[in-house]
């Protein structure tokens, strides 16, 4: 019986040994797991990690508005604290809601910005970074873990080197050019038009995303941390996407009352004169370079005087 | 707990590491603990239901064995109302209540019967029928009642066949859970390979078709022709793999402890005939459907037009067996309208085929049977997976009128834009798919354990290795739900 044992427990490694060399040869060739199903917030991570960044003052969270249109220089330059931008593409008020609940006990910031508009309310959010933050911090250390909880196929595993070379490479709309705060700056010729959708708002899910926005709102406030809720500019032919021409005042006006009944600062952006024209626009949501400095710049201005107090 | 997922890995190692270190005496205990567990990680109060339907069947079982005539048939009749009743409440009286109300509505009256708040119990259509098949077997006089509770309660609940079966008979299952089953390299090394093929069939057919079935049949509005052909086609490969994936997972894992489930599938596909479709696919309902109510019925011994009507019946069941749904009433009905359509035409097929010569050439008229069979199940297989009889019609409709003008748009303009699924999804797709039949086609003779075994072993882990790399080159990580789950 214990000869049977052994052969079977032999023949099992001799199964499983070749594929741990292959992923650790893979590993050494820069063909990283799939942390999560977003390859922004892979690479934010790594930025993340990389720049070893342990407390900040102020941390900026939020989607693609978040990552493009607030300006790092103009906000270290004005606020002078230390900084970290943490948002990535398409992340919805649950994942903020998780993403803050994870990280504000670590990184202990005492201010939070959220640069939002009806995008970050539309959709489900993203199970797999939820997923990806319940990971226990020790086995996050060991990015080869990750090859065997995603089970993600060796074509993925590829694909998601090559386009994020691409990515990092290129200023285009996709761009992971992070600056050393982890923003994107776009450049006017990135990829004009390409965020340019017909929006269908409300949708199913943003009844329970103003309910996420409202808990991370609550937490923050219980942490002493002060929520800056951004509401950003959209370009004008965005609200003729829109089904309803009220929906968006509606939505500015639940996302106020929420931000300031849990004790933060709402900076409604969204209707300024700066950005009444397209000048400063990639698409309907994304500033160019110099569209996100004069947005940011705004922000600035209105909340340099809590910074004081 | 899915067998697709990494729960049921630790789960499975640490059952069968126990159950081979324990005494004989004490497996059935871990068995049956274990089965307990693996139940309560979908809804753990429904364990309860189980429970109800268990306690009824083993003292109807008791009691059926000790009486004589007419109490034997009142006390099978009390436990298959139990057990039909249970089936009764949670899969079907939402579907009859809402039915009810559309044709109240009709009449303006307003249906005062509530809805109930429920959820289907996982897996209990399989379990249900694996307990009536006790009573009733120990009402015929085929199997003694099992007087030890726990190994009764384990005949329900055995883990491996719990939620999606094969629907077991006692006959099969019962004795073996007596026996010792020692610690077999050879069948343990065999578990373990039927298992990774059935994991295979899953994460790397199933739930790669299930991405491209989806998008057709999830909005079928946006999409025509050519599309739903294709996803209809790739639908009945992904049932397949999903189902018969599931099923050898659960004959593996029993294997591995020595116990031998009945086999659920033989390479349905190539059938050709509905007939034989129906007794190469999902084995353990046909069969369970055609013992105890086909023959019930009367069979193939009556008039014709009963014997037609028996088919009807079975058929309509086994569609209402599969959901709450009029797409799987359709779906059973059409199916039954095959087999009755084949049988009042077989003489007419046979003369046809006679008189074209075609019979001749079996080989070729084998290669005419199995392409119609298979349409013929595709067609079915629309009702089976459109949300609505609405979007199935629409489905049918556009595969039939819309279709030519595709393939004719594709041939002129030479790109396949026109198709949903992108050209990277569908290559890697007819390549699982290449495999599935490759090896189906080399177990028409033996099976693939068999011819992997016979093999020296230079060439044996060169299929391991193989195997590894094409399940972690196809294998998607999306850890999907199996579909007979919900029945």
């Amino acid at each position: 019986m214990f000869k049977k044992v052994c052969s079977l427990l032999l023949s099992l490694a001799a199964i499983v040994a070749p594929v741990v060399c292959l992923f650790a040869f893979l590993l050494k060739l820069g063909y990283e797991p799939l942390l999560t199903n977003s390859v922004s917030f892979d690479a934010k991570i790594d930025h993340f990690r990389q720049h070893h960044i342990k407390q900040v003052d102020i941390l900026a969270i939020g989607s693609s508005m978040t990552v493009d249109n607030i300006n790092s220089k103009v906000i270290t330059d004005s606020l002078s604290r230390s900084y970290y931008n943490l948002a990535s593409w398409g992340l919805q008020m649950s994942d903020l809601k998780n993403l803050l609940e994870y990280y504000t006990p670590r990184l202990k910031p005492r201010y939070v910005i959220i640069a939002s508009s009806t995008r970050d309310f539309e959709s489900g959010g993203n199970a797999s970074i939820k997923e990806y933050l319940d990971v226990p911090d020790f086995l996050k250390q060991f990015k080869g873990y990750f090859y065997y909880k995603n089970f993600n196929s060796l074509p993925a595993i590829a694909d998601r080197k090559k386009m994020v070379n691409a990515f990092r490479k290129y200023n285009i709309y996709t761009s992971l050019m992070f600056d050393n705060y982890g923003a994107i700056l776009l450049s006017k010729t990135a990829a004009p038009g390409a965020g340019n959708v017909k929006i269908l708002f409300p949708t199913a899910y943003t009844n329970s995303q103003y309910r996420s926005l409202d808990s991370l709102a609550r937490f923050l406030n219980q942490q002493n941390v002060k929520l800056i809720f951004v509401q950003q500019p959209v370009r004008k032919d965005y609200e003729q996407f829109l089904n309803n021409p009220n929906i968006s005042l509606q939505h500015t006006s639940k996302c106020e009352a929420i931000v300031k009944k849990n004790n933060g600062i709402y900076v409604n952006l969204a209707h300024i004169p700066e950005f009444a024209t397209d000048t400063f626009f990639v698409d309907q949501h994304h500033l160019s370079a110099q569209g996100s400095a004069i947005a940011t710049r705004k922000i600035a201005t209105i909340i340099k005087p809590y910074f004081k107090k | 707990m899915l067998f697709n997922s990494y729960h049921f890995l630790y789960f499975f190692i640490v059952v069968t590491t126990l159950y081979f270190l324990l005494p004989h005496r004490f497996r059935c205990f871990l068995l049956l603990v274990a089965s307990c567990y693996f139940y309560m990680s979908f809804v753990p109060v429904y364990i309860l239901i189980l429970f109800f339907t268990i306690v009824i069947d083993y003292f109807a079982g008791i009691y059926i064995g000790q009486s004589q005539g007419r109490r034997r048939k009142w006390l099978l009749a009390a436990s298959l109302v139990a057990n039909i009743g249970v089936l009764a409440i949670f899969k079907y009286y939402n579907f009859v209540n809402e039915n009810i109300t559309i044709v109240m509505s009709n009449w303006g009256i307003k249906n005062p019967v509530p809805y109930l708040a429920i959820l289907l119990p996982i897996g209990l259509s399989f379990h249900t029928f694996q307990a009536m098949s006790y009573t009733v077997e120990v009402y015929r006089g085929n199997y003694k009642p099992e007087r030890n509770f726990g190994i009764y309660a384990l005949y329900v609940m055995f883990y491996p066949q719990l939620v999606a079966g094969p629907i077991e008979r006692p006959q099969n299952i019962l004795h073996q859970f007596y026996e010792k089953h020692d610690f077999d390299y050879q069948r343990i090394a065999d578990g373990l390979k039927l298992m990774a093929w059935g994991l295979f069939k899953k994460i790397a057919i199933a739930d790669r078709l299930a991405d491209i079935v989806n998008v057709a049949y999830d909005e079928p509005h946006k999409y025509h022709g050519l599309n739903f052909v294709i996803a209809t086609i790739f639908f009945a490969f992904q049932i397949f793999c999903d189902f018969s994936g599931y099923t050898d997972i659960a004959l593996g894992a029993a294997k591995v402890m020595g116990f031998k489930l009945v086999k659920n599938f033989n390479r349905p596909y190539h059938s050709k005939s509905i007939s034989e479709f129906w007794s190469r696919w999902h084995i353990s309902l046909s069969t369970w459907f055609r013992d105890y109510l086909y023959i019930t019925l009367g069979g193939n011994r009556v008039s014709a037009s009963r014997w037609y009507f028996n088919l009807f019946v079975v058929f309509l069941i086994s569609g209402l067996w599969h959901g709450a749904n009029w797409t799987y009433i359709i779906w059973g009905v059409l199916n039954g309208f095959y087999l009755i359509f084949a049988i009042i035409s077989q003489k007419l097929r046979d003369r046809v085929a006679r008189a074209s010569g075609i019979t001749r050439f079996p080989k070729l008229y084998s290669w005419i049977q199995f392409p119609t069979t298979f349409v013929l199940i595709c067609i079915s297989w629309v009702f089976f997976r459109a949300h609505t009889i609405a979007d199935a019609i629409h489905i049918l409709k556009s595969m039939f009128t819309d279709t030519c003008a595709d393939v004719m748009s594709i041939i002129h303009t030479h790109h396949l834009q026109s198709l949903a699924p992108p050209v990277n999804k569908m290559i890697p797709a007819i390549l699982v798919i290449a495999i599935l039949e490759t090896v189906h086609l080399l177990q028409k003779r033996r099976s693939i354990l068999e011819y992997v075994n016979s093999k020296p072993k230079y060439i044996r882990w060169g299929i391991y290795y193989a195997f590894i790399l094409l399940l972690l080159t196809f294998g998607t990580a999306s850890h999907k739900q199996f579909i007979y789950f919900q029945f």
